[in-house]
């Protein structure tokens, strides 16, 4: 299961909605998250518009997506192209690319479009999420997904209080 | 691509293949130059800017504006002539309260 936060809305959700702002650092795409923790927090914190978030969860078919959390091989592969187009645009242009203009023009050249989508991991700011001082030993992961027709079961999950 | 028998039923999976993608990434980065990929980051960057301003050469603020411009050259249509009494009484009417 994985799930997918946008502020309340005055309709509900039939479908996640694709993020397209310049800090949706996978790229354009359908962002979810892995840890329905995540998810809640993303929510009161970052979702604030209308004062109330909703989660919906969805069941995701990510036999195609480029697993860099779980799966080695992805995870080396993804460095390698990430650090050559980096390289690249630095040699040529003097500028270094942001992570989200990296995903975009990989996008934009038909390379990650033969992909559904990206498994990436960060770090979780929620204070509340560990159990052991001082240490995240919890992965925060989210899925940018680029292709929607891999989305099953879209539902309402729940709707909670802006912080 | 894997191909897995369950039974009689053969199941193609698709798979993503790693190698092919990183060819397709090392040819791409090949063509590129430092033209094109300078021309693709600024586009990317300024595609707000570019759409707020459209499209159109930019022009000198001197080619619009007359060196011969002056205030002198306004007609005083006396509206914003404010005589003293005027101030006077625009500052006591206002319903503003003064900070303590």
């Amino acid at each position: 299961m994985y799930y997918h936060t946008q502020e309340k809305r005055k309709n509900r959700l039939s479908g996640p909605i694709i993020c397209t702002k310049d800090n949706a650092w996978l790229g354009e795409g359908y962002y979810f998250w892995v840890s329905e923790d995540d998810a809640d927090f993303w929510g009161m914190n970052s979702k604030r518009k209308t004062g109330e978030y909703e989660i919906y969860s969805a069941e995701i078919d990510c036999s195609n997506v480029l697993n860099t959390v779980f799966d080695k091989d992805h995870y080396d592969f993804w460095i390698k192209a990430i650090e050559k187009a980096a390289t690249k645009f630095i040699k040529s242009t003097g500028i270094k690319p942001s992570l989200k203009e990296l995903n975009d023009y990989f996008k934009e050249n038909n390379i990650w479009t033969k992909l559904d989508g990206i498994l990436f991991q960060d770090i979780s700011k929620n204070p509340n999420h560990f159990l052991v001082k001082d240490f995240q030993y919890k992965k925060r992961i989210q899925l940018a997904l680029y292709n929607k027709e891999k989305v099953t079961n879209f539902a309402h999950h729940y709707t909670g209080n802006c912080a | 691509m894997h191909t897995i028998i369950l039974g009689t039923v053969r199941k193609e999976i698709d798979m993503i293949d790693l190698n092919t993608l990183e060819k397709e990434i090392d040819e791409l980065l090949a063509k590129e130059t430092n033209e094109s990929l300078s021309k693709w980051l600024f586009e990317k960057r300024n595609k707000n800017i570019n759409a707020i301003l459209g499209s159109g050469a930019f022009i000198s603020v001197s080619s619009i504006i007359s060196y011969n411009f002056t205030t002198n050259n306004i007609e005083n249509t006396g509206v914003f002539e404010n005589k003293e009494e005027d101030i006077f009484a625009m500052t006591n009417q206002s319903t503003t309260p003064m900070a303590a």
